[in-house]
């Protein structure tokens, strides 16, 4: 049933599907015949269910081996533990692409089940199969996965034991639900522009989708940092390389419609702002691909072995964010509508949150992009780096984040929660005073306290907006709690924040770090704890050897608190060296250690660091995501009126 | 409500990202545009005063200097790069053209030696740069590099990797003939 | 380096698994560190802005390559020095231009980059300003508060009216053309005929091969130990000690192997047979390198038969690896042409012996276009690198097939237009190729014919008929006759124009000799001898021919 050829059939099934679910309902829409109109959700299931027949073969083709399988035969082997045989199906372009498509699939498949009939369902239907149409496009005839080998190897080549790590296997799929999730909304956009009609209902509609990409875009970035942090081995977490500000640009994009979407929501307001946003999102991660696969900016390995590639990719881009901005640019002035709040409210303060992240976005864009634009005219070769970043967007983000405290507070129309102003006026004071006290008593830069600084009052004034909505010191607070969840969900993801702030800027201003060359016996410091080395032991794995560094950390009192182990992996059969860092994870911080180079005479070349709080980092990145999904979360009507009715005695309270 | 400009702004930052994205992609496919290679610094400068002990006479020294009456060649190379193995043709050809100043980067000079046996010794002079302190002083980032040096001591171009028969016959040798008549 | 390297390292697994770079955690080590902790912190700090030129976006901070271990051990060279932050970076950048600076300094090429992210956040807020004002003054209908119900919105949006299905029949047919016009497309994409292969299926068919190498080696071993108890027991007896190497070698033991024929030779009076199996023995054990003492083997065998057919073989390895593809190109021709036709090494001389000539193909374009580099570029095609590539993956006999139509297209090209000298030469070359001596001596003919005038041309044309000779040492005497005729026509133009060049003395010389008038031959050289500094490793040689010649 599985066999490669009956996926190959599927993955062709779709393509044709696709096909099919753009024409006939326009041709229906043109010719008002409701018979074709219908056709689009049924169309859509088949083409979901192709593509996941499709991929479930190729996955079965790496679970039992077929080797007859080119994709099989130069990425697995049949000594891969099972779990990265499975993962490996996905661990290479052809297999990721189609992943892509697979998830592509089930968004379609999820919009048709959830969204009730109507005209706006149809157009955005017909546009994610067209997107369909262009990748499965791509996968079959640039790089296929089904392409067959007979006579068929004995045995796959594919047994790098790099690329054999977990979260190297489970980034991309999350990483892809969030680009992709972003598809919906910017075909629910190009309905939008199409029929003209942008209303309260697109909007809650749009939310959803947008809010489930983001938390999984959220994550995905998350887990990559994560991934390079405790594998790469030098402690760094953020690098701000291309292809890492290739998912940058869509969460920013992303942040930004998921707060503007919302105004058009609640307000009718920003509707062609939230349009251009929603393509924007969607744009980036098309770039963003782009960057990747076209070998166009990480060049060292060039995917220009295939051209055709690169050239597919740059069709699919020009169509995908050419057309709809040409759309966009005649339709969108039919869309807007004039202003009627007050500069003081709830709009400005989203107004100006879009308006940050775009500013971001776009410095993120420049920065990875001047390099390349600038070697075309006038030949000359710079490098955009860490630095520069640090420079501009880490005070744009600054500026954000002072903004982030006051918005939230701020009504819709016109003025402030009642209760904001001492809130506000407190967390103001507070934080003035303990930046005063760092400037004259630490050693800190300027920056580090501007970074300090801004964490507490976006704390300070979150935990004051909580405090004087909740009131815990009056009764009835029962009532109070049942505020509508899109309000818990974006404390939550405004704390995740807070939390992230706290954790990048601990690990970054706090870190200690020592190199030594070190014998069996020697004494480490290590901030306020010591580390002794014990020697190096060669231990042997199942495909490998490895020199295994014994360290003991004592804390200030001489306390043996734990033994690290940092290794150096040796493969034999891939004549291939890797060095596995040794992390300790604790809330408080992380004790990270790499064995180096040395030998028993010589001495070994150690690399430990201490950083604080660094775990907070992805903590708070969950948290975020998880703040998304709650603010998803509907209750029962009954419970819905009841939360209204606690937000309106907010309201009439102030 | 009347089309207004700022809605056709996101269509031209687009068309000016396309243009420029769709121009880099062709050109690297061409292979015109080589994403791997830097261009040197010291392009139209003057070469950077070299002196290095010679590799068969440690007691003398070569040295590289401004001032010549012909244009010539320096060359980087090491025993242990596989690529100057690739190049040793050409710089055969080369050397019936122009003088060719070779200088062994980080490499043993016995090493360096043996290389030149066995595939042949190109270079009117040649330097030892033990330490790699040459290098870095012409910007050297891998071997092999070749830099062509007009008769004034101006660095004119610099080619990074081995030279293979399209860059021998395309680019060195028509700038070493248009030198060679200037001088 | 970093974190998305994840996601390369995803998608560059399918190109180059082999040879990806392992994320290598170190980069800085104890003994670079300065012992001034401030000016260690200073160190690091500008690792921090200098980038690994030859690393994807990292610093040198983080890289471990050789060059930002230079840059590193520079940059503490110049604290040391007492230079400030300042003059350490502006000496790199000046050295390794503004690529090195990850920090990009402002200049008029950087301007774009730094002013953007001004103008965006001037420009973003004076696009609010204004559309808020533009706005302001034409009031939007007032939109209520959000409010509890949006169910008649809802409603009204639900679903456009729809007619009823009345035609199943256009659902059938339409999925039934879909699924046809599917099935179509996969007919042609697909291989509907390969069943899937699980591995658990294939088990007796790979167990059986398992079986059989296993029996294989267990009989491979039992002929080791044999042959091993042999030796023993008659340590005078060469037969013995080779077949103790032939059974090493089987099981791949390069040692045992090596030792038993330095054995065997021993034994010997220097055994051309020994002599070469050592060598080759030697050659796969520094995995097909021709190593020095087997270089040597391979010129004391030739030296006593120029036709020993390893030592042959391993000199073209030698060659090939030496870049010198003409020489193994002759090799490998000439190793063809002497073995018997069935000869079991023929097939892979010859596969070695394309390679070779696609390779020398382009040595020789370099080396062509390097003596006539100033005739005007030729308009007719060459036989291209790719279409020569492409060649290389077929068969045996297309790849002759293909080759033959591309020469057949040059030739009638050239018929129709003989004064283009070059892809007369071109031609010769081909004919080389494809081993059809006397055509490729009429082209050389043809081009020299070409280019009267052009003495660089003339010399082109002789390197070429050098070579051509060389291809058939062997070959009856009136071919010989034949090149030299050749020879002494194309020398007598080039003498027209430049009787005095050193390379046409080298020549004229070696066609001498080839006539077999060593009178002429020293004469020439003898000549040639006065016009090179006496000291090259030119003149050297020459003087090892002459005195050859005189004895």
């Amino acid at each position: 049933m599985l066999s490669p050829e009956f996926g190959h059939f599927c993955l062709v099934l779709a393509l044709v599907v696709s096909g099919a679910q753009i024409i006939l309902p326009m041709v229906g829409l043109l010719r008002d015949d409701a018979r074709l109109i219908r056709f689009a959700e049924p169309l859509q299931h088949l083409a979901s269910m192709a593509i996941f027949i499709s991929f479930a073969s190729l996955v079965y083709a790496f679970i039992v081996s077929d080797f007859s399988v080119q994709l099989v035969a130069s990425h697995s082997h049949s000594l891969k533990p099972m779990i990265y045989k499975i993962t490996g199906s996905w661990g290479n372009h052809e297999g990721s692409l189609l992943l892509w498509i697979v998830i592509l699939g089930l968004f379609g498949m999820l919009f048709v089940v959830r969204e009730t009939a109507s005209r706006l369902k149809t157009l955005t239907l017909m546009v994610m199969g067209g997107i369909t149409l262009a990748f499965l496009a791509f996968s079959l005839f640039t790089s296929n996965p089904f392409t067959r080998l007979s006579p068929a190897p004995p045995d796959g080549r594919g047994l790098n034991p790099v690329l054999q790590d977990i979260g190297l296997a489970l980034h991309p799929p999350m990483l892809y639900l969030g680009y992709v999730g972003l598809s919906v909304a910017f075909a629910l956009a190009i309905a939008g522009l199409i029929t003209g009609e942008v209303s309260k209902n697109w909007a809650r509609i749009t939310r959803f989708w947008v809010v489930i990409a983001w938390s999984a875009l959220t994550a995905g970035i998350a887990l990559g940092s994560w991934w390079a942090y405790y594998e790469l081995g030098w402690g760094g977490w953020w690098f701000w390389d291309p292809v890492e500000n290739a998912s940058l640009m869509p969460w920013l994009a992303a942040t930004a419609l998921l707060h503007s979407v919302i105004v058009v929501e609640k307000r009718q307001q920003m509707v062609s702002w939230t349009l251009l946003m929603a393509i924007t999102a969607f744009s980036l991660s098309l770039v963003g691909t782009f960057i990747v696969r076209s070998g166009l900016l990480t060049s060292v390995h060039s995917f220009a072995s295939d051209p055709a590639r690169g050239i597919f990719i740059l069709f699919i881009l020009l169509g995908a964010v050419g057309l709809p901005l040409f759309l966009y640019a005649f339709r969108a002035g039919s869309l807007t509508k004039g202003s009627d709040y007050a500069l003081l409210s709830r709009e400005t303060g989203l107004i100006i949150n879009n308006y940050i992240l775009v500013v971001s976005t776009f410095i993120v864009l420049i920065g990875t992009f001047y390099p390349l634009a600038l070697e075309l005219f006038t030949g000359a070769k710079i490098t955009v780096g860490a630095p520069y970043f640090d420079a501009t967007f880490n005070p744009v983000m600054g500026i954000g984040i002072l903004f982030m405290a006051i918005g939230p507070l701020l009504v819709w129309r016109r003025g402030m929660v009642g209760s904001a102003r001492p809130a506000l006026l407190l967390s103001a004071a507070v934080t003035g005073i303990a930046a005063i006290i760092l400037m004259a008593s630490s050693g800190i830069s300027v920056a580090g306290i501007a970074g300090i600084a801004l964490t507490l009052w976006l704390a300070l004034s979150i935990g004051g907006d909580m405090l004087f909505r909740l009131r815990p010191w009056q009764a009835g607070m029962g009532a109070r709690l049942r505020l509508p969840a899109t309000q818990w969900g974006m404390w939550l993801a405004h704390f995740g924040m807070v939390i992230f702030l706290i954790g990048a800027l601990a690990s970054a201003l706090f870190e200690q770090e020592n190199v030594v060359r070190v014998n069996k016996g020697t004494e480490i410091a290590l901030g306020n704890e010591t580390v002794i080395f014990d020697g190096v032991e060669e231990r042997i794995g199942p495909n490998y050897v490895t020199e295994t560094a014994l360290l003991r950390l004592f804390d200030r009192d001489g306390k043996l608190i734990d033994g690290l182990y940092p290794e150096k992996r040796f493969y034999p059969a891939e004549r291939q060296t890797t060095t596995e860092a040794a992390i300790r994870t604790r809330l408080s911080g992380d004790h990270y250690a790499v064995l180096g180079d040395g030998s028993a005479e010589s001495g070994y070349t150690l690399r430990l660091y201490h950083k604080p709080l660094v775990s907070w980092i992805w903590f708070g990145a969950v948290m975020m995501a998880m703040g998304g999904l709650v603010a998803l979360y509907r209750r029962p009507q009954r419970a819905q009126k009841a939360s209204l009715q606690a937000e309106q005695g907010l309201r009439e309270a102030e | 409500m009347a089309r207004s400009f700022t809605h056709f702004l996101p269509l031209l930052l687009f068309a000016c990202f396309a243009v420029i994205a769709s121009i880099a992609l062709v050109m690297t496919l061409s292979g015109e545009r080589k994403p791997s290679e830097l261009p040197s610094a010291l392009i139209g400068k003057p070469v950077p005063p070299t002196e290095l002990p010679s590799l068969y006479n440690p007691q003398a020294f070569v040295n590289i200097e401004a001032a010549t009456s012909q244009p010539y060649l320096v060359n980087f190379f090491a025993s242990w790069c596989a690529p100057c193995r690739a190049e040793a043709p050409a710089l055969a050809i080369l050397a019936k053209k122009i003088d060719i100043i070779g200088i062994a980067y980080k490499d043993k000079p016995q090493d360096s030696q043996r290389f030149l046996t066995d595939y042949g010794n190109p270079y009117t002079a040649i330097g030892s740069d033990n330490e790699g302190s040459a290098g870095l002083n012409w910007g050297v980032y891998g071997v092999p590099e070749t830099y062509l040096i007009s008769a004034d001591g101006l660095i004119i171009k610099r080619h990074a990797g081995p030279i293979d028969g399209d860059i021998l016959r395309e680019e060195l040798l028509p700038l070493i003939r248009s030198l060679q008549k200037q001088g | 380096m970093r974190f998305f390297q994840a996601l390369i390292l995803v998608l560059l697994a399918n190109i180059s698994v082999q040879t990806l770079p392992i994320p290598q955690a170190f980069a800085i080590t104890a003994e670079e560190q300065l012992t001034d902790p401030a000016l260690e912190a200073r160190a690091r700090d500008l690792s921090k802005q200098l980038r690994c030129l030859v690393c994807q976006n990292q610093s040198i901070d983080d890289s471990d390559a050789d060059l930002a271990k230079d840059l590193r051990a520079e940059v503490r060279k110049q604290l040391l020095g007492g230079a400030d932050d300042k003059t350490i970076l502006s000496n790199l950048q000046e050295k390794y231009g503004d690529y090195v600076l990850l920090n990009p300094p402002v200049s008029l090429a950087t301007i774009g980059l730094w002013a953007t992210p001004i103008l965006a956040l001037l420009l973003g807020g004076g696009l609010i300003v204004y559309s808020r004002k533009r706005g302001l003054r034409t009031p939007a209908p007032s939109v209520p508060l959000p409010s509890a119900s949006t169910d008649k919105e809802l409603a009204s949006e639900k679903a456009i009216h729809m007619r009823p299905i009345g035609a199943t029949s256009l659902a059938v047919t339409a999925s039934f053309c879909i699924l046809i016009a599917g099935a179509i497309y996969w007919f042609g994409l697909g291989s509907p005929s390969l069943p899937s292969q699980p591995l658990s299926q294939r088990a007796s068919e790979i167990n059986l091969e398992a079986r059989q190498v296993e029996a294989q080696l267990a009989e491979k071993q039992q002929a080791f130990a044999a042959a091993k108890d042999a030796t023993m027991g008659t340590p005078e007896n060469i037969g013995n000690w080779l077949e103790l190497a032939l059974a090493a070698a089987e099981l791949g033991r390069v040692e045992e192997e090596l030792n038993a024929l330095r054995t065997a030779l021993s034994l010997t009076d220097e055994d051309i047979g020994i002599k070469s199996m050592l060598a080759e023995a030697l050659t796969r054990s520094a995995d097909g390198q021709v190593i020095p003492e087997a270089r040597q083997l391979i010129a004391e065998i030739l030296a006593e038969n120029g036709g020993e057919p390893r030592a042959l073989f391993l000199s073209g390895l030698a060659a090939m690896e030496d870049g010198a593809y003409n020489r193994a190109v002759d090799n490998w021709r000439y190793l063809i042409e002497i073995s018997p036709k069935d000869a079991p090494w023929v097939s892979v001389v010859r596969e070695n012996l394309t390679e070779a000539a696609e390779r020398a193909g382009i040595a020789l374009e370099a080396a062509g276009i390097a003596l006539e580099e100033d005739s005007e570029t030729s308009p007719l095609p060459a036989l291209s690198q790719e279409s020569l590539s492409a060649a290389a993956e077929m068969s045996e006999a297309e790849r002759l097939e293909m080759i033959e139509g591309m020469v057949a297209n040059l030739r009638q090209r050239l018929d129709e237009n003989p004064k283009d000298s070059e892809g007369w030469q071109r031609l010769a070359r081909a004919y080389r190729v494809l081993n059809r001596p006397e055509e490729a001596l009429e082209a050389l003919g043809r081009a020299s014919a070409a280019a009267l005038n052009d003495f660089e041309l003339q010399l082109a044309v002789l390197e070429q008929l050098m070579m051509a000779g060389k291809d058939r040492d062997t070959a009856p005497s009136q071919d010989k006759a034949k090149e030299v005729s050749v020879a002494n026509i194309v020398l007598e133009r080039a003498m027209a124009l430049n009787a005095e060049h050193p390379e046409l003395l080298f020549f004229a010389g070696h066609f001498a000799r080839r006539d077999g008038d060593k009178d002429k031959a020293r004469f020439y050289w003898t000549k040639l001898l006065d016009k090179i500094p006496a000291s090259s490793e030119t003149a050297r040689l020459l003087r090892l021919e002459l005195d050859k010649l005189a004895r």
